[in-house]
């Protein structure tokens, strides 16, 4: 078949193996390994399950080890755009903010990204490892060690043991103050529209064990054709009915989040210009300074020793430590929001919202979001921009 | 208007001294009169940045400008005027007032005038006018002529050897013309021919270059290391009364007493006298001393100063700091005397804190060679490749084509002086090849440059071969081109629509058929809202003249020329256009909102136009239209510009690194720009601005080498991750990558810091303003925690 | 200065931080024309406005200033072509951030002054030291028992 950019397909893995264990067809497996077997790419990136909590980024030149790792993780959280080692042609699966950090990093020349190849991933939302296992034991009453697998599916987590599976409502997790990270229940950018193909299940019809396929740009469709040249892959065009499903899933997401945005924002949304310093103030006072945050940090690019890190004296008396200033200040336009920091602080400071809250101001004032396309950070800029006030 | 004049920046009538309401502009005010016949060049933006600034300074106020053409010919100039009039609010009127007069009560003004767009006449009631009067030549000139042996123009001007071709030398050997002593001129212009002045003025004793410089001796530098316990000196001066008066300075001493690392403290009535200069030398010896602060005046005037007192005795000059205890201390709290004496204590304790972390720096050289390329080999780049070669300096001439003489190849006679194209051109393609100095090479592409001032590789291709050289300078003189006229009135569906370059063939190789009807149109496509907004500025020149042969040739025929504004602004081109006026060829103006139209009714080509003065539609039926098209920066000077890079802009023209005052030169180092590829430009603006260039490049090359302050940037490779944000800062291109690596080219940076504000891992640094440096004033500020 | 008892009378400091060429000439020019203005500044100079880090203006509110009054040449005077226009898109962000901060952003200003504006310096460092008395100590003041 002719692939184009810009068109939509429904692609499954040939191989039946693959195909099951997938969580949609299996076409993104598939497609990697193709990509590799046929030299596409010269390695893959990919999350490595250790066990259901835990993934581990593996780089691998083995289509073997590709197709092993087909299947989401959704308990875990890792932001792959600091593993990315672009000196070679490399692909890797990328939800949204993977590949809106792997765009930030190519700004920030850490990646070269004509030698990325992005299988966009459709995103709404991981779990906190730590709060997934205690959700496990406390709401679906099982071993967190006993999960073989999981799976979300119509709304549902689905765990299995070998006793059998046991589902229930993410919206049941969440009213009870688990399920998806803060930071994923309010991201509003689910469809990955930003990599080379942007692959997921909504739209695909009922019953079919396929995943929906966009091409974005020439190098998905590079990817693409070669998974059905080489036989990995087969497909068809999307018709217009699953497009359109597709389309209004997308919008949904969107509206949950900005609901969510509006419900997790409400304690600082409230404040006043004072309360909201007294917040800011209180919030960071527990911090100890570990650098955890910025170590995590996938638009980041700096080494163990930067601005944030080394302007550290008199912090005593400060009523803010200038980390978090300086943190907050080089964040201000970059802040992708994926909610890393806020997963590793010890000291439980709701970071990724603070940061939002700062980048949402620039990014509105300036009219820059960032990770979705080359367009230079406003700190970067030389020019003079006129500025809507 | 000016903030520091007597108003103190207000606008206020001489007669009452009420601020206007509503202040009205006349141009043109004894000039282009038959009196005074040319065009004072300057008034036309003068007018437009004062309206635009008196409504900046009151939004309120009504401006109106009484213009005859409005001629925004400039680099950037069109959109400026724009700008006045559509987001500002100026109001223009074309026209010229007859009569002014005053409401003796009010002191109010009424200017009764025609509006020439609309041919409605009407009376503006004004508070306050402003008169565009004639620049004039200066009334000295006669008597200097005389002296100098030099002739005068009819207009009083001093008279140029040669327009168009030797627009800066005058009949006498050695004596040169700059700026308005040979016609007025704006400020760019006037820097260029500066420029161009000086080169041609050094010509004569360029062997004697550099001879009677003189070298100082200095005792050696005693060395000084970061890790060593500072001693610091502390002069404290009272400046005669004008710090101790106010100042309590003893206190001031005692205060410098207490801040660690002071190890000697003095107070003086004078610290920068001979003696008290003598004194502070003596105490670095005695005590050993490693830092010195002044507390003083401004160091503005006197850092140098002071420094040079350090360097004379072995101390690094960058250890010295100052402190300003004066200028914005004594001086502007002087009722304050307890407040200013703990201010100075303040900036005291922040300058020791500074001191304590300042660290000798070296000021760095970077050899430049005698070589330069010159990219394009048309009037602008054959005009600085001779003069430079004259100069002695070895030149690469590089030419896209196969030939020598760039756009001229094509072109007739040149405005307004008639000169043939191939006069202009053919004596320096000769001079070219025959200079020892010159390499020319034609046909060539170039395919990279990399590296900077001293240091350029340039690789050129060409059909299949390669070549890489090394120089030290560059100038770009990539020249400019029609733009493609499809689309604009007919052009490429009619035959008989033709540019004015094609006509310029057609005249120059004699085929231009018996014509009728001649119909010019210009700013095609030029002037416009977005894309190509500037104005072309030789086209209404190139449209007079080639209007003038058509009647010449056929002076039955009747030739239109349809124009927006008549740009004539060059020496003796006002003349010209008048001259051509007289002798026949109509001039009908169209307004942006009403272009012409251009279409074939019943197999004829027929044009419609709107004249205002007449009120009506008129239509002809012409043989020939000839279209003056806007003109755009070469093909390839987009690729130049990122092997170079350096800036462009709208049009493919290049970005020059001050628009005013350095005109010819790039911001980054040994990168020249003249001719067409600046900016669209006639013959005599090409060709000084060329010889501008060569002056401009002849600089460093001259010298032999460029030197840089101790204030560079400079890279710790430990923590730098190569982000290359500083790369993008740099407006000098002082910052490169070489396989990954990020690295400053100290002998380019200019030491402004831009870069180091930018890098967010303190990797980059500014030497003498590093990031702990300035910390530690800011820490001093409030004096938190004593140290 | 705080005599015997009576309530403390709010002495602002307030940071200026000038560039060489432009407003710390301007800075002098308004000392040589003996214009009067309060004396709670302290000027810091650096080569180029656009040397002025963000980081910078935090810091100095961090050890207690406050007021910042950053300034440069004017758009277009730039003693290093377009410092100044990095210096404003800073700006742009830093302010943003105090007002997310819940900084009141009056403490923070950006001018443009050119060696010869003197009074300029002058009357903007007046309108600051108004503004800041106005608001009263910053709340990001450090609290030292
Ligand atoms: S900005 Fe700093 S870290 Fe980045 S390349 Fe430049 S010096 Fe290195
Ligand atoms: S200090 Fe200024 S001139 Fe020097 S490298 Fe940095 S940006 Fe360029
Ligand atoms: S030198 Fe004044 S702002 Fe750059």
């Amino acid at each position: 078949m002719n692939i184009g950019t810009g068109k939509c397909y429904l692609a499954w893995a040939t191989d039946e193996k693959t195909r099951e264990k997938g969580s949609s067809g299996g076409f993104v497996s598939a497609a990697l390994a193709a990509a590799l077997d046929k030299g596409v790419v010269e390695r893959v990136l990919v999350l490595k399950k250790h066990d259901v909590f835990k993934g581990i980024p593996t780089v691998t030149s083995d289509p073997k080890e590709v197709l092993d790792c087909a299947g989401a993780l959704h308990m875990t959280a890792i932001n792959l755009a600091k593993y990315v080692d672009s000196d070679v042609r490399i692909a890797l699966p990328a939800k949204p903010c993977d590949a809106r950090g792997v765009i930030e990093r190519a700004k920030r020349n850490q990646v070269n990204l004509d030698n990325v190849y992005m299988i966009g991933l459709n995103c709404a939302g991981t779990m906190h490892p730590v709060k997934a296992r205690k959700m496990v034991k406390e709401v679906y009453n099982l071993d967190p060690n006993a999960v073989l697998s999981e799976e979300i599916s119509k709304g549902k987590l689905i765990l299995k043991t070998s006793e059998g599976e046991k589902s229930i409502k993410i919206d049941e997790l969440e009213r009870q103050g688990y399920g998806r990270r803060d930071a994923c229940k309010y991201c509003d950018i689910n469809v990955p529209k930003m990599t080379d193909l942007a692959c997921g299940n909504w739209g695909v019809p009922r019953g079919r064990k396929a995943t929906f396929v966009e091409v974005l740009t020439e190098k998905g469709r590079e990817i693409f054709k070669n998974a059905v040249d080489a036989g990995y892959v087969e497909c068809e065009p999307a018709s217009d009915k699953s497009i359109e499903i597709r389309e209004k899933i997308d919008q949904a997401m969107k509206k949950l989040a900005h609901e969510w945005h509006e419900k997790l924002f409400e304690p600082i949304n409230k404040l006043s210009d004072s309360e909201r310093l007294e917040y800011y103030i209180n919030a960071f006072a527990g911090c100890t300074g570990c650098g955890a945050c910025k170590k995590v940090c996938p638009v980041c690019p700096c080494g163990d020793d930067a601005k944030c890190t080394m302007t550290e004296f008199q912090s005593e008396v400060h009523r803010i430590r200038m980390f978090n200033m300086i943190r907050l200040l080089h964040l201000m336009d970059s802040c992708i929001g994926c909610g890393r920091c806020e997963d590793v602080c010890p000291a439980g400071i709701p970071l990724t919202m603070i940061h939002m809250r700062f980048t949402e101001r620039v990014q509105k004032k300036l009219d820059y979001v960032p990770g979705i396309d080359m367009k230079k950070p406003p700190f970067f800029e030389t020019e003079l921009k006129e500025v809507q006030k | 208007m000016n903030a520091a004049g007597p108003t103190g920046g207000h606008i206020v009538r001489p007669s009452d001294g009420k601020e206007p309401k509503k202040v009205a502009w006349i141009q043109c005010v004894g000039s282009r009169t038959k009196e005074r016949p040319y065009c004072s060049r300057v008034c036309c933006m003068y007018a437009t940045k004062e309206a635009i600034i008196t409504k900046e300074h009151t939004p309120d106020i009504e401006t109106h400008i009484f213009y005859m053409d409005m001629r925004a010919y400039g680099k950037g100039f069109e959109e400026y005027y724009r700008r006045a009039e559509e987001q500002i609010g100026v109001k223009y009127v074309r026209g010229r007032p007859s009569k002014v007069s005053e409401n003796p009560e009010t002191g109010d003004l009424t200017i009764r005038y025609e509006n020439l767009d609309t041919g409605e006449v009407g009376g503006l009631e004004a508070n306050m006018l402003v008169l565009a009067c004639a620049g004039v030549p200066t009334d000295t000139n006669k008597e200097l002529a005389k002296i100098l042996g030099v002739k005068l123009d009819e207009n009083g001007f001093f008279q140029e050897k040669n327009l168009p071709l030797a627009p800066i030398e005058t009949d006498a050997e050695g004596i040169y013309l700059a700026g308005c002593a040979q016609g007025p001129k704006d400020i760019p212009d006037s820097v260029t021919q500066a420029s161009g002045a000086a080169a041609k003025a050094i010509m004569p004793i360029v062997e004697a270059r550099g001879e009677e410089i003189e070298e100082v001796e200095l005792p050696e530098e005693k060395e000084v290391k970061p890790t060593d316990e500072p001693r610091i000196g502390v002069f404290v001066c009272r400046c005669g009364v004008n710090i101790g008066r106010i100042v309590g300075v003893p206190a001031v001493v005692e205060y410098a007493k207490t801040l660690p690392n002071v190890t000697f403290v003095n107070e003086d009535i004078f610290t920068c006298s001979d003696d008290c200069r003598g004194r502070i030398k003596a105490a670095i010896e005695k005590y050993d001393l490693n830092r010195v602060v002044v507390a003083a005046c401004s160091p503005r005037t006197h850092e140098g100063l002071f420094r040079d007192t350090c360097r004379e005795v072995g101390l690094n000059p960058y250890l010295f700091e100052f402190v300003n205890i004066r200028d914005q201390c004594s001086w502007v709290h002087m009722n304050e005397p307890e407040e200013a004496t703990e201010k100075a204590k303040d900036l005291l304790r922040m300058g020791v804190a500074r001191a304590r972390l300042l660290e000798a720096e070296e000021e760095g050289e970077l050899s430049v060679g005698p070589e330069c390329l010159v990219i394009g080999g048309g009037i602008a780049g054959m005009t600085a490749a001779l003069e430079l070669a004259n100069m002695g300096f070895k030149i690469k001439l590089v030419e896209r084509e196969q030939e020598l003489g760039g756009m001229l190849r094509n072109l007739y006679k040149l405005f307004p002086t008639e000169t043939p194209a191939e006069e202009a051109i053919a004596p320096k393609i000769r001079a070219a090849y025959e200079h020892k100095n010159i390499e020319i090479y034609t046909g060539v592409e170039i395919k990279d440059i990399k590296g900077y001032i001293g240091n350029f590789e340039v690789t050129i291709s060409k059909k299949d071969s390669e070549d890489v050289f090394n120089i030290s300078t560059i100038i770009v003189a990539t020249g400019s081109q029609e733009i493609d006229a499809t689309g604009y009135y007919g052009y490429g569906e009619y035959d008989n629509v033709v540019t004015q370059l094609q006509l310029e063939r057609m005249l120059k190789e004699g085929t231009l058929k018996e014509l009728k009807n001649v119909v010019i149109i210009n700013c095609v496509g030029a002037r416009e809202e977005e894309g190509k907004t500037y104005c072309c500025r030789f086209g209404c020149g190139t449209s007079i003249k080639n209007a003038k042969y058509i009647k010449e040739m056929y002076p039955d025929a009747n030739v239109f020329i349809l124009h927006r504004d008549i740009r004539t602004v060059g020496k003796k081109g006002e003349e010209y256009y008048n001259d051509v006026r007289a002798n026949g060829v109509k001039f009908i103006r169209f307004s942006k909102d009403k272009k012409p139209l251009v279409f074939e009714e019943g197999g004829k080509l027929i044009v419609k136009v709107y004249d205002g003065l007449l009120r009506t539609d008129l239509e002809i039926e012409p043989d020939l239209v000839v279209l003056t098209t806007a003109t755009e920066g070469a093909k390839g000077a987009g690729a130049l510009q990122k092997m170079l890079k350096v800036p462009i802009g709208a049009g493919n023209f290049f970005h020059e690194a001050h628009v005013k005052l350095r005109p010819l030169d790039f911001a980054t180092d040994g990168i020249y720009l003249c001719g067409c590829a600046h900016s669209p430009k006639g013959v005599v603006d090409t060709i000084t601005q060329a010889v501008g260039a060569a002056s401009r490049a002849s600089i460093p090359m001259g010298v032999g080498m460029i030197k840089s302050e101790g204030i560079t940037a400079v890279i710790n490779p430990e923590a730098c991750v190569n982000c290359g944000i500083c790369m993008t800062m740099c407006p000098y291109g002082a910052i490169r990558m070489v396989d990954g690596v990020t690295e400053v080219i100290t002998a380019v940076c200019k030491g402004c810091g831009t870069c180091v504000a930018a890098c967010p891992t303190g990797a980059l640094e500014q030497r003498h303003y590093q990031n702990k440096q300035i910390a530690s004033q800011i820490k001093n500020v409030c004096r938190l925690v004593v140290e | 200065m705080q005599a015997g008892g009576g309530v403390k009378e709010f002495v602002p400091k307030i940071v200026v931080f000038c560039c060489n060429w432009c407003s710390y000439a301007g800075a002098d020019m308004a000392g040589v024309s003996r214009m009067q203005y309060p004396p709670n500044i302290r000027i810091i100079k650096v080569m180029c406005s656009g040397r002025i880090d963000p980081i910078f203006v935090l810091m100095s509110f961090m050890e207690g200033t406050d007021g910042v009054l950053v300034t440069g040449c004017h758009i277009g005077d730039c003693h290093y072509i377009n410092g100044n226009y990095k210096t404003q898109n800073r700006f742009e962000i830093l302010s943003e951030m105090m007002n997310e901060l819940g900084l009141e952003k009056e403490r923070l200003r950006l001018e443009w002054i050119s060696a010869t504006e003197g009074e300029k310096f002058a009357n903007v460092v007046k309108e600051v030291v108004e503004q800041v008395k106005k608001l009263g100590p910053s709340p990001l003041k450090p609290v030292i028992e």
